[in-house]
């Protein structure tokens, strides 16, 4: 609440002195329905659910001066699930009160919702069109679509593959980012730093002094990127720490009526991490590594697109687990700021497959399910 | 035989009307050809809704520098 009131008087600022505040909006109106085999988080198999799936917001912006401007996206969330908030038979725990990540329930949705939050809010200081200097709350610039991620109107499938983008425990941190870009002749050439401390929204993790690097090179309906990252994990229950290092490599090819995007995500815990004696001597974090692709044909107002993902993660506090998710979707452009998308999306899980902010599975024994989904995306 | 011929009907009009829609992709294709420059993250949405709903003939301002409308 603190970071949108602040968000208002730094816009109320920057409109007071020269032009008024520019609003861009945007929607994600969706219905979705799973089959009986998974359990989700506020997502029944008995009924569609529409709240876990939409959301509304807005882009924020105006220019104080020539150089510096002020954003902000604002986006209530159908549904909001605090992670620290009771459950309904709560989660399955090591022997030292750690949690498994095993399905035993879920985390109660908040019942408030559509609350409002900013996704990010900053300052922008740019003093010519290649160079720009951000500080504030930033969204984590370790993906192709890290910009409008919440912004389904942009995006070929209907969300960011969740499984994958969730093997990054937050979305966006509070710090500082540069960024210069070149031409080079085939395209422009991006280069970005970045710190800061993670905005987190499960209670019992702290991450700290996360710091990035990227290189990106994007050309006429293609693009690729590179990041490399680093972060100190910290569970204070058990007083443990890992030192993470994260590399992850996108492309995206939009050219000629064919869609291509894909991402592969690595994360490596340092070997001079803490290791827990009580659990075996593991650490907090072994590995975690994910990627998915997505090929699709637009075809006049129609999109029909297939993603597949495929994660791993090794989490020493909690067994290890692999899924691989099979989308099939087809998007139809019913006006030039609205489109129908269409989604089946088969899960195969082994292990405890958890898919964060989205659905989980009921356990190693019945691991697999599908889920149907339909709905709009939309600007305004 | 009545979904078979709507299924038929939708598909040939979503083909044979082509897509309004302007991809990310296309905002910085036609901003990088005008202004030399990339579109900031925070102001792709703001620069495709402007390039989606101008008309043809017509500049779109991206910042200071004028974008000619894209063919639809």
């Amino acid at each position: 609440m603190k970071l949108i009131t602040t968000v208002f008087t730094l816009l109320a600022i920057g409109s007071a002195a020269q032009a008024a505040i520019q609003i861009d909006g945007f929607g994600s109106l969706y219905y979705g329905q799973a089959s009986g085999d998974i359990l989700a988080q506020g997502f029944s198999h008995k009924q569609p659910q529409f709240a876990p799936f939409s959301l509304v917001g807005l882009n924020l912006y105006s220019k104080l001066d020539n150089d510096f401007s002020v954003g902000a996206q604002l986006i209530a969330q159908g549904a909001s699930y605090n992670l620290t908030a009771p459950t309904a038979t709560g989660l399955v725990t090591s022997p030292v009160g750690v949690p498994t990540g095993d399905i035993a329930t879920v985390p109660l949705p908040d019942e408030r919702q559509f609350i409002m939050s900013a996704e990010w809010a900053f300052l922008n200081w740019s003093p010519s069109s290649d160079f720009s200097a951000k500080m504030g709350r930033i969204l984590n610039p370790a993906w192709i679509a890290s910009d409008y991620l919440s912004v389904g109107a942009l995006l070929p499938y209907r969300q960011v593959p969740r499984d994958v983008y969730g093997l990054s425990p937050f979305s966006s941190f509070d710090g500082g980012q540069i960024n210069k870009s070149f031409d080079v002749g085939v395209g422009r050439l991006t280069t970005s730093a970045w710190g800061g401390t993670p905005v987190l929204i499960a209670g019992t993790l702290q991450i700290t002094n996360y710091w990035g690097v990227s290189l990106g090179l994007d050309g006429e309906g293609w693009g690729v990127k590179l990041t490399q990252s680093s972060a100190i994990l910290r569970l204070p229950a058990l007083n443990a720490g890992s030192l993470l290092n994260t590399s992850s490599a996108s492309f995206k090819i939009d050219k000629n009526n064919f869609v291509m995007w894909g991402e592969a995500f690595y994360t490596k815990a340092n070997k001079d991490s803490d290791t827990i004696a009580a659990l075996g001597g593991v650490t907090l974090v072994e590995q975690t590594d994910g990627g998915y692709v997505l090929v699709g044909y637009k075809i006049g107002k129609f999109l029909p697109r297939y993603t597949y993902t495929k994660t791993h993660s090794n989490v020493g506090v909690a067994a290890e687990s692999k899924g691989q998710t099979h989308t099939v979707g087809l998007n139809y452009d019913i006006a030039s700021q609205a489109v129908f998308k269409l989604d089946y999306q088969m899960i195969k899980a082994e292990d405890n497959f958890a898919m964060p902010a989205g659905t989980r599975l009921k356990g190693p024994t019945d691991n697999n399910g599908s889920a149907i989904y339909a709905g709009f995306d939309f600007t305004f | 035989m009545k979904k078979v011929l709507l299924i038929t009907t939708i598909a040939v009009l979503g083909y044979a009307a082509p897509s309004l829609a302007i991809s990310p992709s296309d905002a910085s294709t036609a901003v990088q050809n005008a202004c030399k420059k990339a579109i900031p993250g925070d102001r792709m949405l703001s620069v495709v809704k402007s390039l989606t709903t101008c008309k043809a003939g017509e500049n779109v301002d991206v910042d200071g520098c004028p974008v000619p409308c894209p063919n639809k």
